[in-house]
């Protein structure tokens, strides 16, 4: 499972992140509205993932794992301020 | 029709001529930089215009000729002929449809194929690396600058290399994540990948209604890798792809830099007002607001500020109706305040002065409808013919009272309404007034085009083209003119080779020239061709029974060649597309008479013949002097009187039947004008009186009218002869004098003829 909600209510998303990934994140966005996405960890995403994020625009905890979504999305470039820290997965 | 149709039209067509008409004189001098930049201003224009106007096929080939345009500016293709050729082709091609829209608003059903095939044609000029389809082109790819601009660092790094780019315009289907497409896995394959932007295809649906696998997402890219690599990557989603090559140094310079996009949008914006603000030709307006606005708008969009974009959108309608910067300058200034939100408010200051200057700029010239111009220009007629009949009424005052306080009174008045009215006329009547340029400039093309069907070379040069007339005569001209030079193009200008062998130069010599004389327009139509044989007229006029043996037999050589003019007459052994229906030189005929002109030729066999049209200037006042004859009273314009003379009866001379006396040692023919006009003789004249005499140079040479009396010198309007009387060569108009009654005007030249 490369996507998943921690105890801490933070959607995690780990790996390759496939095109399926996109409906669970969904539902979990769904659930948790105000969840925190942490997908430093991700080196690989999906369009299809990516689209949702970007239509959710979630608060990111950290930048992206992937280089090119992270370059290129904007996703996780408004985080909040830990993306000094964590520049590559 | 709606407004901003209409202006398009209007200004359009004015581009169009002013691009051909450069482009023509290019294929001559090829090299004139001038010429080469006024037709890339045009073209530019234009395609600014089409695109706000909608018509983007239009933009789109436009935006073709611009590309080789810029490419020969920046002398990075020779101008070979047959670039001017394909640009040329274009410009003609908007102008057909520029007539098309005017008829039924929209472009023909096969424009775009046109459009297509024309676009290939200017594009095979391209350096090879731009061949293929361009890009900045259209609305399609104005991301582009935009794009790049926003991404730091770019713009630096393009500046320094002289590498084109490409730039990649990616929608995916909405179903592509079934087919296992993944889009972005596309685009991380691109090599040298300088920028990519993601967005959403239309705004986001609220989560819960989200379809998560339903691409909503458009893709741009630019790249600096070949397009060939690219376009191998997208192969399997080619349809869904488009990829165009970039010129990097197209980005506007406004763009450059790739600094926080914030400034950027800033700097481009007061880029935008400041272009507006600057002082900008009227036929520019539109297309040139359309362009700062379009450039505002798509940057705006680009920085997801819609509504902003909206503004200006709104902004620009409102300012195409207005015809004044003004809207747009104000909404970009606000939007510029609101962006400086306080850090730069001396800057929002300083912007209220331009957007006052533009407003003014776009008054000092404005269009009238022409129907007005007429209203008044009658109206103006009609008070100088109520300012006559107070001059009548104002001397026969004086003379009852004699001169008494109020004469004077009377008098002084009277001589300022006249004034005034004078002046008031000649404001107006100038308003019609046009420079013949605007017939001129069309002959070059015309005279090329025909020129190259016959495989002649012919130069045609014109003068005069600043001398103004009404625009009815200017407007009435070209079609008469037109049979002319296709006339001399056709039949007159010999091919090269036969030229040659009589030792004239290869290249025909064609020119068109105005001048004024007195109140008429003079127009000559010169060429070097092989003249017009007396021997061929007389022998085809015979044939064709156009005219009598005997009547043919009293005519002089030059008498004979004016019967090119009669209808039927052709010296041409075949019909072509352009002359010898034996229709054009009587066309020319009827064409110069019906605005009030004289047509006549003069020839030179071997050398060359001169068409000469003899037209009224305008509808201006006529200075007239009135002279008594045979019990009648006749008005003579000025302009045609050289002077007059008063001379003891015994210093005429007869000679045979008529008359003439010295003047200066010349001798001058001279006869009474009731003879010449047939009228009774009123026998005013005993031999104690001293004869009077009209010298004019009407009739081509100088020759004396004796007339019973001189009366007044009028200003009149004078009104052509109409109905049957407009038969009649003898008299050039009418006018009503101030007592109501009718005065004749003659036409001294054709009296004396």
């Amino acid at each position: 499972m490369t996507v998943r909600l921690n105890e801490a209510g933070v959607i995690v998303i780990e790996g390759k992140s496939p095109v399926e990934d996109a409906e669970i994140l969904l539902e979990h966005l769904h659930t948790h509205p105000s969840a925190t996405i942490d997908c430093s960890g991700c080196h690989f995403m999906h369009t299809a993932v990516v689209q949702v994020l970007m239509a959710a625009n979630p608060k990111m905890l950290g930048p992206c794992g992937d280089d090119f979504v992270r370059t290129w999305s904007g996703l996780g470039a408004k985080s909040n301020g830990k993306e000094q820290r964590r520049s590559k997965s | 029709m709606n407004a901003l149709l209409e202006q398009f039209l209007l200004e359009a067509r004015e581009l169009v001529q002013d691009a051909a008409d450069d482009l023509a004189a290019l294929e001559h001098a090829p090299d004139d930089p001038e010429r080469l930049e006024r037709v890339f201003r045009a073209v530019h224009t234009l395609k600014g215009g089409a695109a706000i106007a909608n018509f983007p096929v239009m933009a789109q080939l436009l935006h073709a000729g611009e590309d080789v345009l810029s490419e020969l500016r920046k002398r990075d293709i020779p101008s070979a002929p047959a670039v001017i050729k394909a640009a040329l082709r274009c410009v003609d091609q908007v102008g057909k449809w520029l007539d098309e829209i005017e008829v039924s608003n929209e472009l023909p059903a096969d424009a775009s194929v046109q459009a297509e095939m024309l676009t290939q044609a200017l594009r095979q000029h391209l350096p090879q690396s731009a061949t293929k389809m361009s890009a900045q082109a259209g609305p399609d790819f104005d991301w582009v600058g935009p794009l790049v601009a926003a991404t730091p660092g770019v713009s630096d790094k393009l500046r320094r290399s002289e590498a084109r780019l490409v730039a990649i315009a990616y929608e995916p289907h909405a179903k592509c994540f079934f087919n296992g497409d993944d889009p972005l896995g596309f685009l991380r394959k691109v090599p040298q990948l300088l920028a990519l932007q993601i967005e959403p295809r239309s705004p986001w649906p609220p989560l819960q209604d989200m379809n998560p696998f339903e691409c909503k997402l458009v893709f741009r890219a630019v790249s600096r890798a070949p397009r060939e690599q690219i376009a191998e990557i997208f192969r399997l989603v080619a349809d869904q792809v488009r990829i165009a090559d970039f010129a990097p140094d197209a980005i506007p310079a406004a763009e450059r830099g790739g600094a926080a996009s914030r400034d950027l949008i800033r700097h481009v914006l007061e880029a935008q007002r400041d272009m507006l603000a600057l002082p900008c030709r009227d036929k520019e307006f539109v297309g040139r607001l359309g362009a700062a606005a379009r450039t505002a708008i798509n940057v705006l969009r680009f920085a997801k500020a819609g509504p902003e974009a909206d503004r200006i959108e709104r902004a620009r309608d409102e300012a195409v109706d207005a015809r004044a910067a003004a809207p747009v300058l104000d909404a970009l200034d606000r939007l510029l305040a609101e962006h400086a939100s306080g850090s730069s408010k001396s800057a929002a200051a300083e912007q209220a002065a331009p957007s006052a200057a533009g407003g003014s700029l776009a008054s000092r010239t404005f269009r009238i409808d022409e129907t007005r111009v007429d209203h008044l220009v009658n109206v103006a007629g009609e008070l100088i013919v109520a300012r006559n009949g107070l001059n009548d009424l104002a001397a026969r005052i004086v003379a009852k009272l004699g001169e008494g306080e109020i004469a004077r009174a009377l008098k002084t008045q009277n001589a300022a309404i006249d004034r005034l009215v004078n002046e008031t006329h000649r404001a107006v009547v100038r308003l019609r007034m046009v420079p013949l340029a605007q017939v001129f400039r069309r002959f070059p093309r015309i005279v090329r085009d025909a020129a190259q069907e016959l495989g002649k070379s012919v130069a045609c040069a014109t003068k005069g083209e600043d001398i103004e007339a009404d625009k009815s005569i200017v407007d009435a001209l070209f079609e008469p003119l037109l049979h002319v030079v296709r006339n001399a193009v056709g039949h007159g200008i010999e091919p090269p080779d036969e030229r040659r062998a009589k030792g004239k130069a290869e290249e025909g010599q064609l020119s068109l020239t105005a001048l004024r004389h007195g109140e008429q327009l003079i127009i000559e139509v010169a060429d070097d061709g092989r003249g017009i044989d007396p021997q061929a007229v007389r022998r085809k006029a015979r044939d064709q029974s156009l005219i009598t043996e005997d009547e043919l037999k009293d005519l002089s050589d030059e008498q004979v060649i004016q019967l090119v003019f009669l209808s039927g007459f052709s010296t041409a052994p075949e019909v072509s597309q352009m002359s010898g229906r034996g229709v054009g030189l009587a066309a020319v005929r009827s064409a110069a008479e019906r605005i009030g002109g004289v047509v006549s030729v003069s020839s030179d066999v071997g050398r060359g013949t001169t068409v000469r049209l003899a037209l009224p200037l305008s509808m201006a006042l006529v200075r007239i002097m009135t002279v008594e004859s045979g019990g009648q009273i006749f008005g003579v314009p000025i302009d045609a009187i050289a002077e007059t003379v008063r001379l003891p009866r015994d210093r005429l001379i007869r000679i045979k039947s008529g008359q003439a006396f010295v003047l200066r040692d010349q001798i001058v023919p001279t006869c009474q004008l009731h003879r010449l006009l047939d009228l009774p003789d009123a026998g005013s004249r005993g031999d104690a009186n001293d004869a009077l005499i009209l010298v004019t140079d009407a009739g081509g040479e100088t020759a004396g009218v004796e007339v019973d009396g001189i009366g007044e010198r009028l200003d009149i309007v004078m009104k052509p002869m109409q109905g049957l009387l407009a038969e009649v060569p003898d008299y050039a108009g009418t006018t009503l004098l101030g007592n109501g009654r009718v005065l004749l005007v003659l036409n001294l030249s054709a009296i004396l003829q």
